[in-house]
């Protein structure tokens, strides 16, 4: 797959990572490594900090304390620093790391072509018609090869997540993080998003860190899935072991709680 | 009404359009730069663009006008009265216009900010190719307000010797040349029909600048 060309590095390292809004300890401490290459099914209850994880990743907030490597180097955004702007080795390590989010967040103003050529095009300095080139392929990739043109309003829910995960791949990410990418969709359009990401899986050796309410999903995709509460890790392990046969109690007592729905 | 007084006012109508095509001309640029500089992370830069703001809607135009006009020629720069005209009205609307541009770039959401941060994009294109594509539609109503007051404020140009629409026409009612009903009847309509194609331009404008925004209307 020419358009999947991730490169697996050593992934993400968090470690000892504090995260507060105001007093409110939301990371406490934790550690979290993805290694790379590595597939990681990140699940919890609601509040329990798992959005705020790959938001002090993708650099969108900063740290009272801690460490967070890409690849090795130290990306971490830290409060007490005097400018959130990042060093040019920062952004440079930043730049292969790609997010996806619950809202999608397309550029409105630009054409589903337009907002997977932009970056390439600014960021990294690709020509033009080549950027459009790849932007193609990639939307073949998530099966949306005839929606170059249309403008993201026009699309499903489901289809403008795909042109999400597209648009982060445009941008050959070595870490890709996804935030319960299908909850802000109709059930039935969880699926075609679901399956693209399990292509991209299938086909790329990105690092990927996943945080899922799918625990089908989780499951499958996952090489390890990481069970987080109150902002720290609480369980870890393969997902056979994590969801179906749990040691912790607060892990045995949220997938009690989510089979009950 | 003979032809030498409808020929004068006329010529009145315009160097008023004139006069406000100008100001608005010279108000676009220097309203998005403020309004840039008032988004800045430079808090130096945001407070000299909060001080240009202030000053201005603390001061009125008509002062700023005689200002301009009396007083700057006493400090050696001569100015035609025209071109302080719509100099100073356009420097004014800037201010007025800098903060409706300012909070509808303000209005975006962050998400967006935030797409574009972790793609890597830099300040200049998240600002040149997202923020402000979106905050355009937001901002235009508002703008085509200030656009509005340009206008009715352009009248205070024939108190410094301008021969717009409104001294061309209070010229001949007091001379007694037309009667004043009608004078004033004509300045009331005069403007109303002036603001016309303003209003009609930014409403032409936010639906062209709203179509690909919305899932329905023609793609
Ligand atoms: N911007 C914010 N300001 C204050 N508190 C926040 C903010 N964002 C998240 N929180 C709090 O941080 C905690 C963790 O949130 P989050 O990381 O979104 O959890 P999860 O994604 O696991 O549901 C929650 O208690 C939430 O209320
Ligand atoms: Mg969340």
């Amino acid at each position: 797959m020419t358009e999947l060309s991730g490169k697996a590095g050593s992934g993400i390292a968090m470690a000892g990572v504090t995260k507060q809004y105001g007093d409110h300890r939301v990371l406490d401490a934790i550690d979290l490594d993805v290694r790379g290459g590595e597939r990681v099914a990140l699940i919890g209850p609601s509040g329990s900090g798992k959005t705020t994880v790959l938001r002090c990743i993708a650099r969108l907030e900063a740290i009272e304390s801690g460490s967070i490597r890409i690849e090795g180097h130290e990306i971490a955004r830290m409060a007490d620093a005097r400018s959130g702007k990042a060093s040019a080795e920062v952004a440079a390590a930043m730049r292969g790391v790609g997010m996806v989010f619950q809202q999608y967040n397309l550029f409105p103003n630009m054409t589903v072509l337009d907002n997977l050529t932009i970056a390439p095009v600014k960021v990294l300095g690709v020509d033009k018609a080549e950027a459009r080139e790849r932007a193609a392929g990639l939307l073949d990739l998530v099966g949306l090869g005839a929606k170059a043109d249309a403008y993201p309003a026009r699309l499903s829910g489901g289809q403008q997540q795909r042109v999400a995960i597209a648009r982060s791949l445009a941008m050959q990410p070595s870490v890709l993080l996804f935030d319960e990418v299908t909850s802000a969709l109709d059930p039935e359009l969880v699926g075609e998003v679901l399956e693209v990401i399990r292509g991209v899986a299938a086909q790329s050796d990105v690092t990927m860190l996943i945080v899922t309410h799918e625990m089908q999903f989780a499951r499958d995709i996952g090489d390890r899935v990481v069970f987080m509460e109150g902002g720290s890790v609480v369980e870890q392990g393969p997902p056979e072991k994590v969801l179906a046969d749990p040691e912790n109690e607060r892990t045995q007592r949220f997938l009690r709680r989510l089979l009950n729905h | 009404m003979n032809e030498v007084v409808l020929r004068s006012i006329l010529d009145g109508v315009v160097v008023t359009a004139e006069v406000v095509t100008l100001a608005i001309l010279v108000a676009a640029p220097l309203a998005l730069t403020v309004a840039l500089a008032r988004v800045s992370r430079f808090k130096l830069v945001r407070g000299a663009a909060l001080v240009y703001v202030e000053f201005l809607r603390g001061t009125s135009a008509l002062v700023q006008l005689f200002w301009v006009y009396f007083v700057l020629p006493e400090l050696g720069f001569a100015i035609s009265a025209f071109v302080a005209g719509f100099v100073v009205l356009g420097v004014n609307a800037s201010a007025y216009a800098a903060e409706v541009i300012r909070g509808a770039i303000l209005a975006v959401p962050r998400p967006q900010l935030e797409a574009a941060g972790v793609l890597g994009l830099s300040t200049t294109t998240t600002m040149s190719r997202v923020v402000l594509p979106q905050a355009w539609p937001v901002m235009l109503p508002a703008l085509g307000n200030v656009a509005i007051d340009v206008l009715k404020a352009s009248a205070l140009v024939s108190l410094i010797t301008v021969s717009d629409f409104t001294r061309e026409v209070t010229r001949w009612a007091t001379t007694g040349v037309i009667d004043v009903t009608l004078a004033f009847s004509l300045l009331l309509v005069g403007y109303l029909l002036l603001s016309v194609p303003i209003t009609w331009g930014g409403h032409l404008l936010e639906k062209r600048s709203r179509r690909h925004l919305s899932t329905f209307g023609e793609g």
